[in-house]
């Protein structure tokens, strides 16, 4: 396996990277190096951003040097494997039906599928959380079927609601805040993906695995309440279903 | 009501920062923060305050803001901004005491993009993921994830007032001019061949009006890619230097987005992106590339910096505003100042800007004091005028001269009061050796009688100001004279600022001591100096200078009107306007620089020019001659008066004083011709040696100098100055 390229990004970034494509194999080498590294911070070592080819370190320089922090990437390295610790998997509800649905016809028409032709490929797909970008809370799923790949939108249509499902570029998202997009909206969770109060701020970290599990409309609306209630309503999956 | 800032007005761009929303960037949150985080650190230090609380960021916008429930600390540092604290200037680095209803103005000044104001205590907003940054584009943090605006009410938690009332921040690690900004190559430094590397590094770069919160947009040479633009997303650090597919480079700020696709050439090292992100649209510069270790060392030192405490300059003159002014000369106060006696402090205090003044030496009857005047360093001679230290020695004149040698500061004479120098041989010995030297002085301030060598003194600076009526300068008093002659005469009919103004000398009165102290400042401000240069040079209003030329042959119109028009913000400042009326004098900025004006004034004996106005001319050109201060004449006139008896005899001396000064000064000179030119008047007013424009309805009889549209007047004056290298 080749050692991975030690960057600098300033006297207080340093980047590790693994690959310069988007490949699971790549990804999970980012993914063990930023659990070994999150397991045992060395001090100085600010945040940790997995990308899906490498990883950021953010440092303070005064109190790790440089070399000192790659010795510790490369003692953690030796020490985390190949291969991550098996991803958590979760079966996210989605509500394809309108209005959640908003651009579900555009892209079924652009495409030239049927509406249900286009739920049912969206839904056979196995997604990988690659990482966060562009905005706040803004995933970004590798996993989405070729039939799905549709190009971005030449100019970014208004902004959609939190917990939009997209797809645009060849690749699914997924958005905790509302903003404006150049994707497709295909439908809607009610999953509340960022909640202040619950242990886990953003409920998916990068690594994770998702599906998609159709509601109606009816459910979608009792899954709002009660996810508005404090309710957690992706479920975990033993396994990838 | 717990104390508050209740917002007047706030620019956009006006946002709450605290340090920054970290630990959540893996999520997507980009933590936003200061875009100046030493300036940041600053204000928070000066205070006590812990470091990375929330502050105030305020863009070029500006912001106003009144106490509320006070007293209120405030620390306001960064760019060197305009700060009024109820219209009274304070220095841009400043610690603050304000008390309920203090209204505090901030505008941009000089230099700089932001400026901070924290509070001593803590601005009570509700954090968002553990911070209370302002992140505009994903509507976290601050006020509901909004800029600051009019009307909007901060409660101060827990307001403390540290020890320090009120002070002058000496904080010289944010003067930071941005020349030249050290970078780190990569991290995709290698999609981009050697020799565009060069030409990044090559530049120079100058900063787009394209700019935010979130990037810096530059403009420079086009760098090409080795291998395309696209790059599969990575993570973006502050300071990245993205290169997308046109080629010009962009530097991501505080409210980054968190990854990015484009290649990034480099990136900012830390301590230089706050120097980054003072400069302006439009300034140019270099980058250099350093190694991590040169970086590290640069940070360290600027941790070292904020670890001493900050020195704090205790501010004067507190009470000394515009409105205070303004009831001082509108109302009976005037008969109260004029009265009232100012002691030699109060007059400094009074001169300088409310960062006070140093003495240069121990006091004794002439107090030599150091200071700034509108931020121009300023030496100044003041006499006791309560005379309780007696007469100037020879000690006393021979430190006035090692002074103004020393510093080469403009330098302000304040006489008046005090026993009169002694005319015994030593002391005009002493007297005489420093007129020898440098003691010019720009202004004589008088403030009572000034006799003998005083009056000397006097009369070698550029402009005395007199309070009328009690103050006069001769060089006899009336005893003197009653002595000598047997008349009976007042000090002002011998002395008086009216009969020095009708010989043309450089005079002017005011009706008390704060006016003559006040119309000092606003001269200081104008005057000449080698190589200063404002930042800000706003255009005049719209030139009507089409339509300022009557079309009647004969008719006159006002000078100033023209010299309005082609001046940095419309301003002329006229000086001595009692002396000479028919021939103007002063100053005006033209691209920043001041630029010494003589001018003839078509609406004043119809702009002909007498042995009063040559006197006049030659005092202030050679004074101008001195400084080496560039020149703007403009002549409109038909010609001089024709003398008879002494009137004409001395008409000679005058021309001759006035033709000498211009072959003493080097500088740039430029001559405007509007109309008339007649005569001798253009030999005299330094035609030759001047690049010379002539309005297209100028008199064809002068064939001299290009013929310039009357509305393109300033575009050719700044041409024509910055062609002969002023």
């Amino acid at each position: 396996m080749d050692s991975p390229l030690f960057l600098d990004a300033g006297e207080a970034a340093l980047v590790v990277e693994f690959g310069r494509s988007v490949d699971p194999a790549v990804h999970d080498r980012v993914m063990v190096l930023d659990a070994a590294l999150a397991a045992a911070p060395p001090a100085g070592v600010q945040e940790l951003v997995p990308t899906y080819r490498s990883l950021m370190i953010h440092y303070d320089p005064l109190v790790i040097r440089r070399a000192a922090l790659v010795a510790a990437v490369e003692g953690a390295l030796a020490q985390g494997g190949e291969t991550p610790a098996a991803p958590r998997h979760w079966a996210v509800p989605c509500c394809y039906d309108l209005p959640h649905g908003e651009d579900l016809e555009e892209v079924a028409r652009v495409l030239g599928l049927t509406r249900d032709q286009a739920i049912a490929q969206h839904l056979a797909g196995r997604y990988r959380l690659y990482m966060y970008g562009f905005a706040p809370g803004y995933a970004y799923l590798g996993g989405l079927a070729e039939t799905l790949a549709i190009s971005r939108r030449a100019t970014p249509r208004p902004p959609h609601p939190a917990g939009a499902v997209m797809i645009g570029g060849g690749l699914c998202g997924i958005a905790t805040f509302p903003m404006p997009t150049g994707w497709y909206v295909l439908g809607r969770t009610p999953e509340r993906l960022y909640a202040p109060a619950r242990t886990e701020t953003f409920l998916l970290q990068p690594g994770d695995v998702l599906r998609f599990e159709p509601v109606d409309r009816a459910t979608f609306a009792d899954l709002e309440a009660r996810a508005e209630a404090g309710e957690t309503v992706a479920r975990r999956e033993a396994t990838a279903a | 009501m717990s104390a508050g800032l209740l917002i007047r007005t706030a620019g956009p761009g006006c946002t709450l920062q605290d340090g920054g929303r970290h630990g959540w960037l893996r999520f997507g949150v980009t933590p936003a923060g200061p875009m100046d985080r030493l300036a940041f650190e600053t204000v928070h230090r000066a205070l006590g305050n812990p470091g990375g609380g929330t502050a105030i960021e305020i863009g070029l916008g500006g912001f106003e803001a009144v106490v509320e429930d006070g007293p209120l600390c405030l620390a306001i540092a960064g760019g060197r901004f305009a700060i009024t604290v109820d219209g009274a200037p304070v220095p841009p680095a400043v610690l603050l005491r304000l008390e309920t209803g203090a209204a505090l103005r901030i505008q941009p000044g000089p230099a700089g993009s932001w400026c901070y104001l924290a509070v001593g205590g803590r601005i009570d907003v509700p954090p968002m993921l553990g911070s209370t940054a302002t992140h505009l584009r994903s509507g976290f943090g601050g006020l509901d994830g909004r800029a600051l605006a009019g009307g909007d009410r901060l409660a101060i938690a827990e307001p403390r007032l540290p020890a320090e009332a009120s002070g002058a921040l000496d904080t010289p690690w944010l003067e930071r001019p941005a020349e030249t900004i050290r970078v780190i190559l990569g991290p995709q430094a290698d999609y981009f061949p050697p020799d565009q590397i060069a030409a990044f590094l090559a530049g120079p770069w100058t900063l787009s009006t394209r700019r935010d919160r979130m990037a810096y947009f530059l403009e420079g040479p086009r760098l090409s890619h080795a291998a395309g633009f696209n790059i599969v997303s990575d993570g973006i650090a502050l300071g990245s230097i993205q290169v997308p597919g046109e080629g010009q480079p962009i530097v991501l700020m505080a409210d980054r987005q968190p990854t990015g696709g484009y290649p990034k050439i480099a990136t900012v090292i830390g301590p230089d992106l706050g120097r980054l992100a003072q400069a302006r649209p439009g300034a140019s510069f270099r980058f250099a590339a350093v190694t991590v270790a040169d970086a590290v060392a640069a940070r360290a030192a600027e941790a070292a910096a904020l670890a001493l405490p900050i020195p704090v300059q205790p501010l004067r003159r507190r009470d000394f505003s515009p409105g205070f002014l303004l009831d001082v000369s509108l109302t009976d106060g005037v008969e109260a100042m004029a009265e009232a006696v100012l002691t030699a402090a109060e007059r400094l205090d009074l001169l300088f800007d409310a960062t006070g003044w140093t003495l240069l030496r121990p006091a004794s009857a002439l107090l030599l004091a150091h200071g700034t005047v509108m931020g121009r360093p300023v030496l100044a001679a003041a006499r006791d005028p309560a005379g309780a230290e007696g007469a100037w020695t020879v000690a006393d004149l021979q430190a006035l001269a090692v002074a103004a040698e020393e510093t080469d500061n403009p330098l302000v004479l304040l006489l008046g009061g005090g026993a009169p120098t002694p005319e015994d041989a030593p002391t005009l010995a002493a007297l005489a050796a420093a007129l020898a030297g440098r003691v010019q002085p720009s202004l004589a301030l008088a403030f009572g009688p000034i006799l003998g060598p005083d009056a000397l003194l006097a009369a070698l600076a550029m402009l005395t100001i007199i309070v009328a009526p009690s103050a006069y300068v001769a060089l006899s008093g009336p005893a003197v004279l009653q002595r000598v002659t047997g008349q009976h005469l007042s000090g002002t009919e011998i002395g008086g600022a009216a009969l020095h103004a009708a010989a043309g000398s450089l005079v002017e009165e005011a009706p008390h001591a704060v006016a003559v102290l006040l119309r000092a400042r606003q001269v200081l401000d104008l005057l000449p100096d080698a190589g200063a240069v404002m930042a800000q040079t706003p255009a005049p209003p719209a030139p009507l200078l089409d339509r300022l030329i009557p079309s009647v042959a004969t008719a006159v119109y006002d000078m100033r009107m023209l010299l309005e028009a082609v001046a940095d913000e419309g301003r002329f400042l006229e000086i001595a306007s009692a002396a000479a009326p028919n021939l103007l004098t002063g100053f005006l900025r033209l691209g920043g620089r001041t630029v010494a004006v003589l001018a003839t004034q078509p609406q004043e004996r119809a702009g002909i020019l007498d042995a009063p106005a040559l006197a006049k001319a030659a005092g202030f050109a050679a004074w101008a001659a001195r400084l080496q201060a560039p020149v703007l004449t403009v002549i409109d006139s038909p010609g001089l008066m024709p003398g008879a008896g002494p009137e004409a005899a001395a008409l000679l001396p005058a021309a001759a004083a006035l033709l000498r000064a211009w072959q003493e000064n080097r500088a740039p000179r430029a001559t405007l011709l509007p109309r008339y030119a007649r005569g001798l008047v253009p030999s005299l007013m330094g035609l030759a040696g001047s690049r010379v424009l002539r309005w297209s309805s100028a008199e064809s009889a002068l064939a001299d100098g290009t013929v310039i549209a009357p509305a393109a007047t300033r575009a050719a004056l700044l041409a024509a100055f910055a062609a002969e290298g002023a």
